[in-house]
Order: C-alpha cells, then structure tokens, then sequence
C-alpha cells in the first residue's frame, strides 16, 4: 500500500505521516528478564491476561527485538546477561522506549548487595519510563505502558 | 557428528526467564543437548550470610516470583528448628492456606503456558482468567499477589477474619467449577491430545535413577510428596491424595497438575474451616548456638530442601539450597533427545521449569569442584 502511495505523491512525506500515526496506535512489546525473581513477569502475563488486558492499546507481546519499540525490562541485571541486554538494545529500531520495572530494575532493590548484580538498569542503556513495586500491579503497569506510549509519540513527531 | 547445532535463547519466547539451551539435530530430530544457565544468578546464598535472620526471610521469598511462599516457608521452618520454637496452630493454618493457594497459582500459571506454547492461545488465556480468582484471595489474605511475605519467625503476618473466610471460600467455589471446565477441555480436545501424547516421556527407572521430584515423579508413577513423607504445617491433619500417573508424557504431567489443583482447593477448604480465634505469632528470642537445620518442603514443582547452619552471630553461617528445578533439569536429555524440534518447547514446559530458583549452581566439571576466579564466571560465556 505503501508504494502505491509514494507513487501518487511522489515524495514520502504522507508516507512518513501514516508510519508515525501506525507506530502511536500499535506499538509492539519486547519483554526481557534481567534476572529478577520472576515475580515481575508473571505480572506482565497477568495484564495480558482477559481482567487487564493491556491488548486494547494495540500492544502485543513479541518473541523478537526487531519488531519491537518498547523494551519492557525487569530484574536487576546480572553480570552474565549484561552484554546480551546492550545487544538486544541495539537490536531494537529506533524510535524506541525503554520502561524499567520492578524496584530491582529501578535500583536493584533487594539484590544491592549481591556479587553478581551490576544494575541499576539505568546505568547500563537509557530508561524513558520507571514503573515502581515490587511486583507493580497489573494496573500500575498499564500506566507505565501507556506513559511509554505518550513517549513514543512524542519521539516520532 | 551432528548436522545442525541451533541456539535456543536466552531471550526466547518459551519462557519469560532467560535459558541458553544448545540443540543438536539431525534432520528435524533432536540428538543432544547442552544447557547453560547463570542468566539469573545473583549471588543470593552469599548475600544472605550477610543478612540478619529476619531480613533474610523476604530474601528467600524473592529467589522466586512463583513459589515464593514455599521459599519463606521452608526458610522459617529452617529457623524456628535452630531456635527450637513452636509456631501456634493459627499461624500453621495460615501458612498452609498460602501455599496451598499458591501451588494452585503456580498449576495455572503452568496450564496456561502450556497452552500457549502449542499454540492454543484461548487455554493461555482462559487459565489467567481463573488465576485472578486465587490471585484476589492472596490479595485479600496476605495484602500482594504475587511475592506474599507472610512469613516471619515464629508466625505470620496477618490475620485471617472470618468474613474473609467467607470470601475466600466463595472464590475457591466458583474457581472449582472454572477448574473441572479446563479438565474436560484437556481430556477431550484432540491438539493438546496431538501435542502431548507420548512427547518427552520418562519412565519410572529413570525418575529413580535421576532422583526427580514433584509433578514430574509423580507423573511417572512415583507417588513422592513431602507433604506425605514429612508431615509440615498441618498436612497431617488434613485429607488430601497423591495424584500419580502412569504414564510419564507430557500428557500426564498435565493431568497431574490439574488433578492437583483440586486436592489444593479441598484442603485450603479444609484449613479454612480449621481457623479458630487465636493467637498467630510466638515471638522467640533471637539468640542462636552453632547448630544445623535441614528444612523440607512440597514445592509447586517438588521438594525443597533448605540447609541452614547458624553460628553464635544473628546471620546464618552457611545457607544452601536445593530447587525442585536443579533436581528436575538432569533429565532434560531424557525429555528432549529423539523428540522433533518442534516438540522442544512442550516437553521443556511440561517440566516446569523455573530458572529463577534454579541459579546458584556451583561449578562442577567432570565430577570435580574446580574453582574458578571470579573474573572468569563473569566472563563465561
Ligand atoms: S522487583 Fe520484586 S518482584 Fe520484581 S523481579 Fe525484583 S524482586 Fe522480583
């Protein structure tokens, strides 16, 4: 469709129009666990889950960074699982949001003192939005993905 | 020699915890594997020589997210053995409550992933519809859903009121009824039939030889559950039987967790009817002798085993701890080798494993301990 549009109009400016209105309505999740207690993704599968169902803003979950914008991380990140954390980061196309969860995403929480813990996750890649608790709720979570939506927008413009 | 050797993980979509498994195919077949975990190790058996008994609690309750309460509860018990305390009756029927609603938690959690890795995604699902039912009752309970801190020596936390007995029981009642739905559906639809039958099978020897535990065992044939052989909290008290199956496929690790999940609703039901107005928590005094404790639990997955030695100092001298996971990874070759590759996501989730509780593995190589600089666990890749 894309094509059939650029040759109408002959420059991509509508084109870049309807991609930048597309990624506002349907951003895609990429869900990754630094090495938390899991406790965090249990509650991401919760809000998609039919009582939160955080699917009506457009987001779906997806297995793979290429197709993601928002990178939704959990867990205070291990010395093992650093280097493949910036890869992935790297993987995702730009514009992209990032969203820490959990307290051990946002300080390493309960895991400070331990050896192998080298986050807070925002020393490691940039963060856009932090969602506190330890887990967040479900709720608490819609709102993170939704302010991350808010960001989103304001990176495309 | 092999043809192929395909990279699974560790982000991948099978489970939410990073795992790095290595396949070795021929064709489509599966003819070995190689796991390496450490993704998730954090360190929590030496951080916790460094945390005081108290504090030490919610640690354990954070090793994982999904058996959180079998991790504090095994952990107290640990505690209160070194302190030789006896906890009042309330405090055990509570403790009880909690984990049995957790290990119901923990099934449908499990069914759900089940479902969504064969690509059923209305059981993934409908499963989460009825874990809020559990989830709210853990809420009502102990005031979180997922990590419920309960636990602290000598007791627990909260109170149980009547009225939230009520509710409680309210909610388990129509969970019963949403339960025996997802039984039909198992039983009777013919892709979980396709897809499970007679994929990753492990006989009865093997679960002896390899000394597995939990669901997997009992799967199998094994009728191995601590509940029985150890008689914690109140289990003695309480009616309840050991699901087994014979087979040992996937199919039936399924249907012995969902069978479970109704003898977890009948003796949370059998507890709730137990609470009498009482106290629920002794408050000991925290002076500790060098001793040893070796605490047993009947974990969602299988038994956990906490070891626990204390010196004069109010921080434990040594912690060690066995995960149902550790013991059940070893038959991972078992499970997977001569299956399809498309079959690898099914049999590795009809084990249930949680790599989370699973890594503070120490480095054994050829049957030795070697030890290895710091430097270079942090730069094994
Ligand atoms: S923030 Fe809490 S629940 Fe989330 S991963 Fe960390 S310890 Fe677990």
């Amino acid at each position: 469709m894309f094509h059939a549009i650029v040759d109408c109009v002959g420059d991509g400016l509508i084109v870049d129009k309807i991609k930048k209105y597309c990624l506002k309505k349907s951003p895609w999740i990429f869900h990754f666990c630094t090495g938390g207690c899991n406790g965090c993704d249990i509650e991401i599968l919760a809000a998609m889950s039919p009582k939160y169902d955080f699917e009506r803003f457009g987001c779906l979950v997806k297995g793979s960074p290429r197709h993601a914008d928002i990178f939704l991380i959990t867990g205070p990140v291990n010395k093992k699982i650093k280097s493949r954390l910036v890869n992935l980061y790297n993987q995702i196309p730009e514009p992209k949001v990032v969203i820490a969860m959990g307290s051990c995403a946002l300080s390493t929480g309960i895991f400070q003192k331990a050896y192998n813990v080298c986050g807070p996750l925002d020393k490691i890649i940039p963060v856009d939005v932090y969602i506190p608790g330890c887990p967040p709720k479900p709720e608490a979570i819609i709102d993170g993905i939704v302010k991350g939506i808010e960001v989103l927008a304001k990176k495309v413009k | 020699m092999h043809d192929m050797m395909i990279p699974f993980g560790p982000a991948h979509p099978a489970l939410p915890e990073p795992v790095h498994l290595k396949l070795f195919l021929e064709g489509e077949e599966v003819k070995d594997v190689d796991f390496s975990v450490g993704y998730n190790h954090k360190g929590i058996e030496r951080t916790l020589e460094e945390m005081d008994f108290s504090k030490s609690i919610f640690m354990t309750g954070r090793i994982c997210g999904i058996c959180s309460s079998a991790h504090s509860t095994c952990f107290t018990q640990g505690i209160e053995k070194l302190l030789d305390v006896e906890i009042p009756q309330k405090a055990k029927i509570i403790r009880t409550i909690v984990f049995e609603l957790e290990r119901l938690t923990s099934h449908l959690l499990w069914l759900g992933m089940l479902g969504h890795e064969i690509g059923f995604d209305t059981l993934f699902m409908l499963c989460f519809r009825e874990r809020e039912y559990v989830l709210d009752s853990l809420e009502l309970i102990t005031g979180k859903r997922i990590v419920h801190d309960i636990n602290i020596i000598g007791g627990v936390r909260r109170d149980i009121p009547p009225e939230m007995i009520k509710k409680v029981n309210k909610n388990l009642g129509i969970l019963k009824d949403k339960v025996d739905y997802l039984q039909t559906l198992i039983k009777k639809d013919p892709l979980i039939k396709k897809r499970t039958v007679g994929i990753g099978n492990i006989d009865k020897d093997d679960v002896e030889k390899l000394c597995l535990v939990g669901p997997v065992a009992r799967a199998s044939g094994v009728p191995y559950d601590i509940r029985r052989t150890d008689k914690y909290l109140i289990y003695d008290d309480l009616n309840f039987k050991i699901v087994t199956q014979k087979d040992g496929d996937s199919f039936a690790r399924a249907i012995v967790r969902v069978q479970e999940m109704f003898e977890s609703i009948r003796l949370t039901r059998q507890a709730l009817t137990l609470i009498k107005p009482g106290l629920i928590r002794n408050k000991p005094a925290m002076t500790f002798t060098e001793k040893e404790a070796i605490s047993r639990v009947e974990a969602p997955r299988g038994e956990l085993i906490y070891y626990i030695r204390s010196n004069t100092t109010n921080k434990p001298a040594r912690v060690k701890i066995r995960t149902p996971t550790y013991a059940n990874l070893m038959c991972l070759n078992k499970v997977l080798v001569g299956n399809n590759l498309a079959d690898v996501p099914v049999s590795l989730a009809s084990l249930d494993p949680c790599l989370c509780c699973t890594d503070r593995v120490t480095v054994v190589r050829e049957g030795k301990e070697e030890i290895i600089k710091l430097e270079d666990l942090h730069g094994h890749h």
